[in-house]
């Protein structure tokens, strides 16, 4: 942890709001970026943001400090995420009627080549099961290093390592035609 | 280097792949893994086009807004929590202070009441124990004794029975018991 990371997180233990404001700030992009990834879905990454950030500040005192900020809030938030996409699997089995059908790609704003590849692309990772998805997001675009993500989900380094090769294997059919 | 092994390291090295001298060489001999990089690589390529649009500002503030007003939520649920523990303490505190003030009365009264209605010390003394009493009382007796005897014109000890005559010597001896004052 940085040094300016390690005084802010104290001072936000002492209850200074603005030094919290500014772990807020600072972190921001990289938990929506996650729960985005995760979700497939703009609204539900906003709230689930929000939710990692007043959950750490909840949890603040038990953050003993063994690890980064920032990986203590990766793991918040993909906690959260994990728990969002179980309740999502669990909701999918009961059909409402009349509901619109939820979005699940990260941007339809053209219809080119291009934009259909994205969304292929996330198609596929999104049928990737919930923890290789994790581990693929925060590997390949968090470009977290294995032992660091080990960390994060408490498994062994060689565990994250063949979850991370599963989603591969099964990303690579899926992207063949667009190659 | 081996084909596995070479696989292994392109899967853990997937996202940032890069070769060394060794590696270029193996694929250069091997077609095998030479396919297998070049799928991955385009598998790479074409999984690095998915960017997301960054967190805009609007978003951001309303994670803000959300968030404090949580925050906010949160800690008043605190503070009230924190009052209330507070009040109701200082209320369990007095109750308890009462109970105590009332049970160390309740016990020092007991004393008193004891103590007051017992007989008086000397009749509870042991066989062993000293009563300064009992030699006080003593030394008066004889001093009383003296007085009485100097005033009437005979010491202690000096024996009255002198004047009496046989016979009543012999029915004082026959009919006198221990105890009687004569």
């Amino acid at each position: 942890m940085s040094e300016t990371n390690s005084e802010l997180v104290a001072r936000a233990k002492n209850g200074d709001r603005q030094a919290f404001d500014r772990l807020v700030k600072e972190n921001k992009d990289k938990m929506f970026a996650l729960t985005l990834r995760m979700t497939g879905n703009r609204e539900v990454a906003l709230d689930l943001t929000q939710e990692t950030f007043f959950a750490a500040f909840r949890d603040l005192r038990r953050f003993r400090g063994e690890s980064s900020f920032s990986s203590w809030l990766y793991r918040i938030a993909s906690n959260k995420s994990l728990n969002y996409l179980k309740r999502k699997k669990i909701l999918s089995f009961v059909p409402i009627i009349g509901s619109p059908a939820e979005s699940e790609s990260y941007e339809m704003n053209d219809g080119t080549d291009q934009q259909e590849l994205k969304n292929k692309i996330a198609e596929a990772v999104n049928l990737l099961p919930p923890k290789q998805k994790l581990v693929f997001n925060l590997r390949f675009y968090e470009q977290m290093p294995f032992g660091e993500i080990a960390a994060v989900l408490k498994k062994s380094e060689s565990t994250v390592k063949t979850n991370y090769q599963k989603a591969l294997e099964k990303l690579k059919p899926a992207l063949k035609d667009f190659r | 280097m081996n084909c596995e092994s070479f696989k292994k390291m392109i899967s853990e090295r997937f996202g940032n792949l890069y070769l060394d001298e060794m590696e270029k060489k193996h694929l250069e001999e091997c077609s095998e893994c030479r396919q297998h990089y070049e799928e991955y690589g385009s598998l790479e390529e074409s999984l690095k086009q998915s960017e997301i649009t960054p967190l805009g500002s609007v978003e951001f503030a309303m994670i803000q807004q959300t968030l404090d007003n949580n925050i906010n939520r949160y800690q008043m649920k605190a503070i009230s929590f924190y009052r209330l523990s507070t009040h109701y303490g200082a209320g369990a505190f007095a109750v308890l202070f009462l109970f105590f003030v009332s049970l160390w009365s309740g016990f020092q009264y007991g004393v008193y009441y004891t103590e007051s209605t017992q007989p008086a010390e000397s009749y509870y003394l042991a066989d062993n124990e000293y009563d300064e009493s009992e030699e006080y009382d003593q030394q008066y007796i004889e001093l009383l004794l003296n007085d009485y005897t100097k005033n009437n014109g005979f010491n202690s000890g000096d024996l009255l029975l002198d004047e009496l005559t046989a016979d009543e010597m012999e029915y004082l001896q026959n009919n006198l018991e221990v105890g009687d004052i004569l």
